[in-house]
């Protein structure tokens, strides 16, 4: 299938008269260390609040969807896996992959910043994100392994959530999980 | 599943989701079923925290670290107005500090070279040339190529590591609607 390619040329324009960096679609950012950024995951974690993050993979998920041009749903896989990890890429979240366990899609992020212990800020940031492209809610679980995070209905996303605490591996949670099972 | 230990999960699953951010619509004092307040070591931290600091916002606060120290933000107008300028030294504009900082070899370097204008000072010449050739997009293109590239086109990026195969005709959405699907047997 032949795909267009995310060009990540120009996809920052910096203004250097008005101090102000901004994507190709508009959105303002700001360029800041992972050392400044842990701390403040780290608090909104225990405050309890990942609104922010969660928000911040759906303005990512929006500029995927900007850059495909149409709905994400009917694009491949690949095309989708692509250009949302050259996105992430984009903003320094680290290196995207999607593994597929049967019918469980698993995010995995290699060279992620060091947020939080528990990976939930990276996991409020995918679930955002997928949950943008998806065009419904999506739960990002962090997996026992780091990393790693199932794609799973908010639904279930506790008992799966429990699961990984426990200890479960991933192959043993996926195996715990049926297509449409009795929730 | 029960206890402290379960109701943290619980709780954590909660940010997760972002669903706290309607917990947090409604006074948090009042209400007893928020997730937080489901665990009894957090329990008592938060309300405690809350009912010494009656929640003040950010603009509260900085409000009051304004008003704290009001004198020096209006001292500093008064003592200002006879800048001798004999007596102040000269002040170096940012871009000349900017310069300052980015030349290779400081004073060390030149005082060295005067002293001694025989020896050469290869400092100078080999820091401009290790910068140079790392031109920034080259930095930029490879990370966001690679998932492109890694994929043939008969091949998916998406593997199938599990014991079932993957479809080949599936648009993103199907994929993402059969994970959706899934619950606890």
């Amino acid at each position: 299938m032949a795909e267009a390619r995310f060009d990540p040329g120009g996809f920052y324009e910096f203004n250097l008269a008005h101090g102000a960096v901004r994507t190709r679609d508009g959105v303002r950012v700001l360029v800041l260390s992972d050392s400044v950024v842990a701390p403040l995951v780290s608090a909104a974690v225990k405050n309890g609040d990942l609104t922010p993050v969660r928000r911040l993979g759906r303005q990512l998920g929006q500029l995927v969807e900007s850059s495909l041009g149409s709905s994400v749903r009917d694009h491949s896989p690949e095309a989708v896996l692509g250009y949302t990890a050259s996105v992430l890429a984009l903003f320094g979240w680290g290196r995207l992959e999607l593994t597929r366990w049967g019918d469980a899609l698993v995010a995995s992020v290699a060279d992620l910043p060091e947020l939080d212990d528990d990976y939930l800020g990276i996991a409020a940031l995918l679930g955002g994100l997928f949950s943008e492209l998806g065009d419904r809610e999506v739960a990002c679980v962090p997996s026992a392994e780091p990393g790693r995070f199932i794609l799973v209905d908010p639904a279930v996303a506790e008992r799966v959530w429990a699961w990984s605490r426990d200890g479960d591996d991933l192959p043993s949670i996926i195996g715990k999980l049926a297509p449409g099972g009795a929730s | 599943m029960s206890g402290p230990g379960a109701a943290k999960k619980v709780a954590r699953l909660e940010q997760l989701l972002g669903r706290v951010q309607e917990n947090r619509a409604r006074p948090r004092v009042a209400t007893p079923d928020a997730p937080v307040e489901a665990q009894p070591t957090a329990t008592v931290a938060v309300p405690d925290r809350r009912a010494r600091a009656p929640r003040p916002s950010p603009l509260e606060m900085a409000v009051e670290a304004a008003s704290a120290s009001p004198a020096v933000v209006v001292e500093p107008p008064a003592p200002v107005p006879p800048p001798e300028p004999a007596t102040t030294p000269p002040q170096p504009k940012p871009a000349r500090v900017a310069a300052r900082v980015a030349a290779p070899a400081p004073s060390a370097a030149e005082t060295e070279a005067e002293a001694f204008p025989n020896r050469p000072t290869p400092v100078r010449i080999k820091a401009p040339e290790k910068l140079a050739p790392a031109p920034a997009p080259v930095e930029v293109a490879p990370v966001p190529v690679k998932p492109a590239r890694a994929a043939p086109p008969s091949q998916p990026v998406v593997r199938a590591t599990g014991e079932v195969a993957v479809p080949t005709v599936m648009n993103f959405g199907q994929l993402l609607d059969r994970s959706l699907s899934l619950r606890p047997r």
